[in-house]
């Protein structure tokens, strides 16, 4: 059997606000197995990116992180200065969320790169500038790129700038939420194509956060979906993908496919979600589920494994595409 | 670079439309409120009639206004030294060299005491806005409540009061002492000027860096939750790189741009200050002035601030351009 | 941004406007100090005639007395009640900055709105007058106007409220700028709601409160600034204000004659109003824009 890179265990983050406590994410169980590529899907809110922070070590006061996170071995959550500064980038980088964004507007790329390396491994500004031109050739970019600022560089440029800073320092785990956002279909093939390889070549386990199922089907081994917080469902994505067993995963495979069929995003899921704060403990989904029964309404459904070895949690887990 | 200039030469014409908006504004106020300059002076002094003669004569007063307004600009704009006419308390004194004289002492003393605050606010503000809500945070937004919530000449006179009349660790006033006879630029002479120039400094730097320091804190405010910001935390980048490369490096461009804004805040307050230290700069001038009903001296004194302060203005507009990138390579 | 508004909407469309309001006011601790403080000043102003023991200008003892029972801050170089100007001196204090501080949120609000909701070469040519005036040393430019008009209340005010609207013009456009481009005001654009309906009815009250703040702002602005007139000599003479006491303080060598309350005080005084002021215009903003705060989240 592989070895886990990270196991969440039991974890719940939790913001404080004006209204309640916010549970971003409640009570979830993962192990991802290096070397895999991972997918969690769900729509915006679900605390997908929350989880992807709580890898990093990056929940920020006031919010609040129970349960443990080992990754490599590590303990984060008890993770504090140097130690914790050191531990992120090195073990775990992240893809962030609409790169542009997440590059510094006032630093050239070449800088940008640099201070990473210098930052964690030492080593002076030429050696790192070496390894920048290479990480550059890699994500099959120029090296005239790195005098260049953000804001002279394409969206898909950027993309590739922001990868080859996940990989600098051949972290055994790279987080990519959204990769894809905000670029054009042409460039988002191109992503996730160069992602995979870049991936295989450095033998780095992967995240993959997005709310479109399709890309999730096309790049990872396993899966797990979420909704308000928790995981409704996970297992290998191809038989998620191919016989959802939770009403909620195959409402989300509906809406991805007339997204994809028209072109445009007709009706998703009926209902809204309720807000994430001071959750019931029922059924989360309840609300919106179309198979609903009272028990459903009045507790939570407890985890089911199907024989497949996936996990589900659903007092009806439909199998196949039966009632449809 | 193509666009730089292009930014450049835009400022470079904004500065000089301000400036001429400004000079209307000194030529036209008088004119729109009293009859002519001349009535106002006479009615509020006793004149020789050789002075109201030259008076006439400079005003032009038998032209146009517009006739008038364009004559000023050539005396003022177009002639150097800008004939800004003559002072009638220090009568057959020019404005213009009573002007010479005074403004080195006011330009020192704003410009460097601009240069501590700004530097020692955005110090501050750099520091409590990345440790929200922490000690030097509350210090910050308190002192800055109090400070800003006080007249400033008013600081000026506590600090004379506490200082100088009671501790006397400073002179109550002057930019050097009388006694002085040491050879101008000498050491010694140096160390009298910075001597006296201390309590007008103190006064204010205390008064402008929580205004600095607020800027630049509610920048961060901002830019913390940038998403650059996340990640550079995530990358696990020094705290010194963190606060300078991605804070400050970020903070700084609103903060040069409201520099420059405030300027003319500073400066003013400064006039106020400068009268309560009776410091021989364009304040104490001003207020002279103002007491011996010295009209062309006013106008004149008004005339050098406005060119001090949108020149100064421009210079951050520079500082601007250099220290973007987004402007730099366009 | 986003924040702001989404703060803003809730609280002017979904809970019901002024009463969350008032009742979030006085559940903070600053608010609830500065309202204290302002009310505290508005009785003394109303009563000066019954508190103040003499006429301000009434010279009832000997010159430079120093503080004592019957004279709380002792005498003036003529002999007259410090106790007594700075009570009255209050009232004025609190006219001119009041008075100032509508004069400049009726100007600001309409430059500002005109400004952002027109647009166009309106906007630029409006915006551009209001940089220049930005750029301009105000005080100094006061002092410039006072010093023709001659001193007095009224052009105290006058130069006040001229020179101080710019800043508050500012504000409101850009807060104007982000409503327009907000989904209900742009969705009432295009039903076809009267213009005058989508300013009053839809853009102003979401920028009401934001407007206040910086109206108490503008009150301490306006007592400042005449202060400062005053202290040069620019202000009124034949009435007084806290800055015509520390004006006579000074000319009249407070320091030399054990005369540190008499020119302490009027300081005190405006910097308590202006802690005040910055204190409830501090509440208001952080009613309607939280990111801000020192106090929690």
């Amino acid at each position: 059997m592989a070895t886990t890179i990270a196991d969440i265990r039991g974890l719940s983050v939790t913001f404080p606000s004006k209204k309640g406590t916010v549970r971003a994410v409640d009570a979830v169980d993962l192990s991802i197995e290096e070397g895999s590529i991972f997918g969690i899907a769900g729509e915006s809110g679900c605390g997908k990116t929350t989880i992807g922070l709580s890898l990093l070590g990056m929940i920020r006061e006031p919010g609040s992180v129970e349960g443990t996170i080992a990754v490599n071995g590590k303990d984060v959550t008890s993770l504090r200065g140097e130690e914790r500064r050191l531990f992120r980038w090195k073990e775990v980088s992240m893809v962030f969320q609409g790169a542009m964004n997440s590059l510094n507007p006032v630093s050239s790329v070449g800088e940008q790169i640099t201070e990473v390396i210098i930052d964690h491994t030492g080593g002076t500004r030429k050696e790192a500038m070496n390894r920048a031109a290479d990480l550059l050739r890699k994500v099959r970019l120029p090296s005239d790129i790195l005098r260049r600022y953000p804001h002279q560089l394409s969206g898909g440029q950027k993309q590739r700038v922001v990868i080859a800073m996940a990989i600098a320092l051949s972290p055994k785990l790279i987080i990519a939420d959204e990769p894809t956002t905000a670029l054009d279909v042409v460039s988002q093939e191109h992503i996730l194509r160069l992602l995979k390889e870049v991936v295989k070549a450095s033998g780095s386990t992967v995240v993959i956060i997005s709310h479109d199922l399709s890309l999730i089907a096309d790049m990872c081994d396993r899966l797990a979906v979420m909704y308000l917080g928790r995981i409704v469902e996970s297992g290998r994505a191809q038989d998620v993908l191919s016989s959802p067993a939770h009403p909620y995963t195959r409402a989300l495979i509906d809406s991805n496919i007339t997204l994809d069929k028209r072109g445009k995003k007709v009706e998703s899921i009926p209902g809204y979600p309720p807000s994430p704060i001071n959750l019931p403990s029922n059924c989360r989904f309840s609300g919106r589920c179309p198979f609903a029964t009272n028990e459903c309404f009045d507790s939570e459904p407890p985890a089911s494994t199907l024989e497949d070895g996936r996990v589900v949690y659903c007092y009806h887990p439909r199998h196949g595409n039966e009632g449809k | 670079m193509g666009l730089s200039v292009r930014f450049l030469v835009r400022r470079a014409l904004y500065a000089v439309l301000t400036f001429f908006i400004a000079l209307l504004m000194i030529f036209i106020i008088p004119r729109l409120i009293a009859v002519s300059p001349v009535e106002i002076i006479a009615a509020s002094q006793q004149l020789p009639p050789s002075v109201i003669k030259l008076l006439t004569a400079q005003f032009g007063l038998d032209k146009p206004l517009y006739i008038q307004f364009l004559l000023y600009i050539k005396n003022v704009v177009f002639t150097f030294p800008p004939n800004l006419g003559f002072s009638y308390e220090y009568y057959p004194q020019s404005v213009w060299s009573m002007l010479v004289i005074s403004l080195p002492w006011t330009l020192f003393l704003v410009g460097s005491s601009v240069a501590v605050s700004a530097f020692v606010g955005t110090m501050a503000g750099l520091y409590a806005g990345m440790n929200r809500g922490k000690a030097l945070d509350k210090l910050l937004t308190y002192t800055s409540m109090a400070t800003q919530s006080m007249p400033y000449f008013w600081i000026a006179i506590m600090f004379q009061i506490i200082l100088a009349v009671v501790l006397r660790l400073f002179p109550i006033g002057g930019a050097i002492s009388i006694t002085d006879t040491s050879p101008v630029m000498s050491l010694e002479y140096i160390q009298d000027v910075l001597y006296h120039a201390m309590l007008p400094m103190i006064t204010i730097v205390v008064a402008t860096t929580p205004v600095y320091a607020i800027i630049m804190r509610n920048t961060l405010a901002d830019i913390i939750r940038e998403d650059y910001m996340v990640a550079g935390e995530a990358k696990g980048l020094r705290k010194s790189r963190l606060y300078y490369k991605y804070g400050l490096r970020n903070g700084i461009l609103p903060i040069v741009s409201l520099i420059a804004v405030h300027f003319g805040y500073v400066v003013g307050g400064a006039l106020l200050v400068e009268i309560v230290f009776s410091y021989p700069g364009v304040g104490t001038l001003l207020f002279n002035a103002i007491l011996s009903h010295d009209y062309p001296m006013i106008q004149g004194v008004f005339y050098i601030l406005g060119i001090t302060v949108i020149g100064a203005n421009f210079i951050a507009d520079l500082i601007y351009s250099y220290i973007d990138p987004r402007i730099r390579y366009s | 941004m986003k924040i702001r508004e989404s703060k803003l909407e809730r609280l002017f469309r979904t809970e019901s406007g002024t009463d969350t309001f008032l009742k979030k006011l006085l559940m903070s601790r600053g608010g609830m100090t500065g309202l204290i403080i302002l009310c505290a000043l508005a009785v003394i102003s109303l009563l000066s005639s019954v508190i103040a023991p003499y006429s301000p200008y009434a010279i009832i003892a000997k010159p430079y007395l120093s503080p004592s029972s019957v004279h709380l801050f002792g005498t003036d170089g003529l002999g007259r009640d410090i106790f007594s100007q700075m009570i009255y001196g209050t009232s004025l204090s609190l006219e001119i900055g009041f008075v100032s501080a509508i004069g400049i949120t009726t100007i600001g609000t309409l430059v500002g709105i005109v400004s952002g909701y027109v647009g166009s070469y309106v906007d630029e040519v409006l915006m551009r007058f209001v940089d220049v005036m930005l750029v301009i040393p105000s005080i100094a430019f006061m002092i410039f106007v006072s010093t023709i008009m001659g001193p007095g209340v009224i052009s105290v005010l006058t130069v006040i409220i001229v020179f101080g609207w710019p800043p508050m013009s500012r504000m409101v456009r850009s807060q104007v700028l982000s409503l327009k481009k907000r989904g209900f005001v742009e969705s009432a654009v295009v039903s076809n709601s009267t213009k005058p309906f989508i300013l009053f009815r839809m853009i102003l009250p979401n920028i009401t409160s934001l407007i206040l703040a910086n109206a108490l702002l503008a009150v301490i602005y306006a007592i400042i600034a005449d202060a400062s007139l005053a202290f040069i000599g620019l202000a009124s003479t034949t009435s007084y204000s806290w800055g015509t006491v520390l004006y006579n303080a000074q000319v009249e060598g407070a320091i030399y004659h054990n005369g540190i309350l008499w020119i302490t005080l009027p300081g005190l005084a405006i910097a308590v109003t202006g802690i005040a002021m910055t204190l409830l215009a501090r509440a208001f903003g952080d009613i309607t824009d939280p990111r801000y705060s020192t106090e929690g989240r």
